[in-house]
């Protein structure tokens, strides 16, 4: 995939970002986001997914993320 | 007004005082005293310490007394008095975090690095302040450490109260923890030395973390030559942490004095001017001409620069922290500060796919810096963009979680705990109001030694570091 279509593909950023909208994504990790914790939050979470968007110009889709598995150091762990 | 310098017993270096001890010139619980002593007449205004460990202190001093002038000497630590952070678990020692979350936890064990201090002998001599959880904002409970040069002025973070202590002769060093800046930035802040250490060379065992993936343990002292003496006891593997190297650990002291000459060092103008104000661009710019006439060389090089590394290092600290502290979050979100609670809500919110493309680039983004120092042996940056900010508004004591503020603060920083490069920042001059300014030098992994070596040989050169802070009393 060509840069130029890469840059095609992306997705604007969803406005606005409602406290509604926080809330039930906060509820499906269990948390619990009241309504004045929502609506304070909403001014906050622009920039921070402006952040995460960043990162759709510095992330290669076909490379390796850098978490690891260390299984080897785990093998230690159990003898040690 | 003549600058006063480090001359009494408690502002010391740490290897000073280790010679005054090996050669019996002085006892560790004479040392001890003094040191509580000073603890006694600048905690209660500097607030560098949560708990101070005055009978426990006593007694190790003590037990290393005598097992001296038994003829068991074990090296440069014994019967120092040392502080560390208060997130590193201490057998039935309260172990805060600086949170109301752990107010009372005592834990079971010692933390890998408490256990190794207490191996080569070290008096612990307190926990110290510390950002909530290490996460960017003092908690109304503790309250901000002070900085000794100005206690207006921020001591930033979140390894505060170890720079405090350090800077202001409560210890002859701390060991902090750092996953955006949080042992480099409040060294700088506060006129001192701070060391973040390769990934994976320091054990995170029984450390309570915020990013598991970039948290970093290391020394913050006097000097350089103080740094090294604490990190080789530290240092190494361990079963319990698997993401500790099995990568031997060389005699940092045996190498201290290697000197810069013939070393490259690669600079950049995104990671030396950009955003840099005056009053910390101009000491650094001399402490590269110093740098120079020390025999090394400067060029110019290529990096990743801090818009693209500082995303991706918070896309993955932010959501890391959150599914640490998502039971807590659930059950008591109340006992955080606003700031840390926003930011661990933040945290929350971070898609899966973020922290994955967060992880790709952090792939790419080592492989360029390890590209960019196949041709230089380091690099030299600002610490901070500029000296320690006004303590009202400041970003650790305001209720503003914005990430592009925090973003801001660790823009020299935070590309190294994404990286695991080790990084050190050593005292290079002051504004003009008196504050310390940071320089920073960067290795390529494992190469503590060489990084070490040319911190010192720049130390050697100058006398920042010992001047003594105005909050030390007369």
């Amino acid at each position: 995939m060509s840069e130029t279509e890469r840059e095609g593909e992306q997705i604007p950023l969803i406005r606005p970002l409602s406290a509604d909208l926080l809330r039930a994504m906060a509820a499906m990790v269990g948390l619990e986001l009241p309504a004045e914790r929502a609506a304070a939050l909403v001014t906050q979470v622009e920039p921070h997914f402006a952040l995460l968007h960043a990162l759709d110009e510095i992330a290669h889709p076909s490379t390796e993320p850098a978490a690891e598995f260390h299984l080897d150091a785990w093998r230690s762990a159990f003898d040690g | 007004m003549a600058e006063r310098r480090r001359d009494a017993l408690c502002d010391l270096p740490l290897l000073d005082l280790a010679e005054l001890i090996r050669t019996r010139q002085i006892s560790p619980v004479e040392a001890t005293e003094r040191v509580l002593e000073r603890i006694v007449s600048l905690n209660e205004r500097l607030n560098a310490f949560i708990t101070v460990l005055d009978e426990e202190s006593l007694q190790e001093a003590r037990n290393a007394e005598r097992e001296i002038l038994a003829g068991h000497y074990r090296g440069p630590l014994h019967g120092v008095p040392i502080s560390v952070k208060d997130l590193f678990a201490t057998k039935g020692i309260r172990t805060t975090a600086g949170s109301r979350v752990l107010a009372q936890h005592r834990p079971h064990a010692d933390a890998t690095v408490v256990t190794r201090l207490r191996e080569a002998g070290a008096v612990l001599i307190g926990k110290t302040n510390m950002l909530e959880f290490a996460y960017a904002a003092v908690h109304p409970d503790y309250g901000p450490a002070l900085n000794p040069w100005d206690p207006t002025r921020s001591s930033s973070g979140s390894s505060s109260g170890s720079a405090v202590a350090v800077a202001a002769g409560m210890g002859y060093g701390s060991i902090g923890s750092d996953t955006g800046g949080s042992i480099r930035i409040p060294a700088a802040y506060c006129g001192i030395v701070g060391l973040k250490p390769t990934y994976g060379r320091v054990s995170r065992h029984g450390g309570i973390p915020v990013s598991w993936s970039a948290d970093h343990f290391g020394p913050m002292t006097r000097t350089v030559a103080d740094a090294a003496a604490l990190l080789g006891p530290i240092a190494g593997q361990d079963p319990r942490d698997p993401t500790s190297a099995d990568i031997p650990v060389p005699n940092y002291a045996e190498k201290i004095d290697a000197g810069i000459a013939g070393r490259r060092i690669g600079i950049t103008d995104a990671y030396l001017r950009q955003h840099v104000d005056p009053t910390v661009e101009a000491p650094v710019n001399r402490a590269l001409t110093t740098l120079e006439r020390l025999g090394a060389t400067i060029e110019e090089v290529t990096l990743p620069p801090p818009s693209e590394t500082v995303p991706a290092l918070l896309a993955i600290l932010m959501p890391e922290a959150t599914a640490y502290h998502l039971p807590w979050l659930r059950s008591q979100p109340d006992s955080y500060s606003q700031a840390v609670r926003e930011r661990l809500e933040l945290g929350a919110l971070t898609p899966a796919v973020s922290y994955l493309q967060a992880q790709q680039a952090r792939r790419r983004i080592v492989d360029e810096f390890l590209e960019a120092m196949k041709r230089v042996d380091l690099l030299v940056t600002p610490t901070t963009p500029t000296a320690a900010t006004p303590l009202e508004g400041d970003l650790t004591t305001g209720d503003d979680a914005a990430p592009e503020v925090l973003a801001a603060l660790i823009n020299f920083t935070g590309p190294f705990d994404l990286t695991g490069f080790p990084a050190i920042s050593v005292p290079c001059g002051f504004t003009e109001s008196g504050l310390p300014v940071g320089l920073q030098l960067v290795a390529r992994p494992w190469e503590e030694s060489m990084l070490l070596a040319a911190a010192h040989s720049y130390e050697q050169e100058t006398d920042w570091h010992r001047r003594l802070p105005p909050a030390i009393p007369a």
